[in-house]
């Protein structure tokens, strides 16, 4: 079985996500390839025939289908990013509704109480 | 009473207005401090338990059963004199006799961490779901491949722990996955732990408030986004 560059890449590229998802993912990193991303989008706007002699040097038969890929591994990452964020603010939100139970016991009634006393 | 207990009780829970005022009769005649964690109960879960002599701490939205233990461990470690903590699921499945056997080991210092188990003495699972068995068995089986524990019950809610134990666990999943969550710290913080037999009575109420087998999933799904950075 031979593979086709791409498919290399879009395997190897789906291993780094898994690593970068469950070992070095920071805000900032996240930040950075954002705005590489968006660089690769700017060449993109500036030169459409990239995207073609791109995907032919992977392997790819037509520079829609790169963007295509590029795009699923990009929704995969923004999920990622997504969870991470909601994630943390549950944990504020978890903090706060904990405090605040603390702070306001509420004693029930004791047995004499009940009894009328 | 509640000033000389050495022993508090936790119960987590959401929507049990209905069957509570049961566990609580059956708790408050043992000399423990009670403390119910009202999760964010949309129903009188809160002023049910407030008949009774013990606390009541209410969660403002419902967070889940992970973070009313945590809040419950931490309101009892601040109670003067408190040297050991059980938690019990409030839907009233479990046994107030059972507190007693579970405290023993802690009691006589040989265990940080005691867990009831349904299947211990094979004829106390009678009346389990055959399905409910089987799903009990694979998480057991994950369990021993992801902690090493031995254990012939990874689910229970019932459970008794020293106060040093409960200080060094932090619940941080908030839903079903604590269960889980606290046999890994057991494990990572090499905490003595054994398992004694308990009596479980499952009503139609209880099992209707259970979880359901694909909960299996969320559960996983918990563990893995923990995981994540």
């Amino acid at each position: 079985m031979t593979m086709l560059p791409s498919q290399l890449i879009l395997a190897a590229a789906i291993v780094a996500f898994l690593i970068y998802t469950f070992r070095i993912r920071t805000v900032l990193f996240d930040r950075i390839i954002y705005l590489l991303l968006a660089l690769g989008g700017l060449a993109l706007v500036i030169n459409p025939a990239l995207a073609t002699d791109l995907a032919h040097i992977l392997g790819i038969g037509r520079g829609t289908d790169l963007l295509l890929y590029a795009l699923v591994m990009l929704s995969l990452f923004r999920d990622v990013g997504t969870a991470s964020e909601l994630r943390q603010i549950e944990r504020r939100l978890t903090l706060i509704v904990r405090r605040l139970a603390l702070n306001t016991p509420r004693a029930g009634d004791s047995g004499d109480r009940r009894a009328g006393a | 009473m509640a000033s000389t207990a050495d022993t508090c009780v936790l119960i987590p829970a959401f929507n049990e207005g209905r069957v509570l005022s049961g566990v609580m009769a059956d708790l408050t005649r043992l000399p423990h401090a009670v403390v119910v964690i009202d999760d964010g109960s949309d129903d009188d879960t809160g002023r049910r338990a407030a008949e009774y002599p013990v606390v009541v701490l209410r969660h403002l939205v419902n967070l889940g059963q992970g973070a009313a233990l945590q809040t419950g461990i931490e309101y009892a470690l601040g109670i003067p004199g408190i040297r050991f903590i059980v938690t019990f699921d409030a839907d009233g499945q479990h046994t107030v006799d059972d507190i007693a056997r579970l405290l023993a080991p802690l009691r006589a210092s040989t265990h940080d961490v005691v867990l009831g188990s349904r299947f211990l003495e094979r004829a106390e699972a009678a009346g389990i779901r055959p399905s409910r068995v089987m799903l009990l068995k694979v998480a057991a089986w994950f369990t021993r491949l992801t902690t090493g524990l031995r254990l012939t019950d990874t689910h229970s809610g019932l459970r008794a722990l020293t106060a040093d134990a409960a200080a060094a666990l932090q619940i941080r999943q908030n839903r079903m996955a604590h269960a889980s969550e606290i046999l890994a710290q057991i494990a990572a913080l090499k905490l003595r732990y054994c398992e004694v037999p308990i009596r479980v009575r499952y009503t139609p109420y209880s099992v209707n408030k259970g979880q359901s087998a694909l909960n299996g999933i969320n559960i996983l799904w918990d563990i893995v986004k923990e995981k994540m950075r």
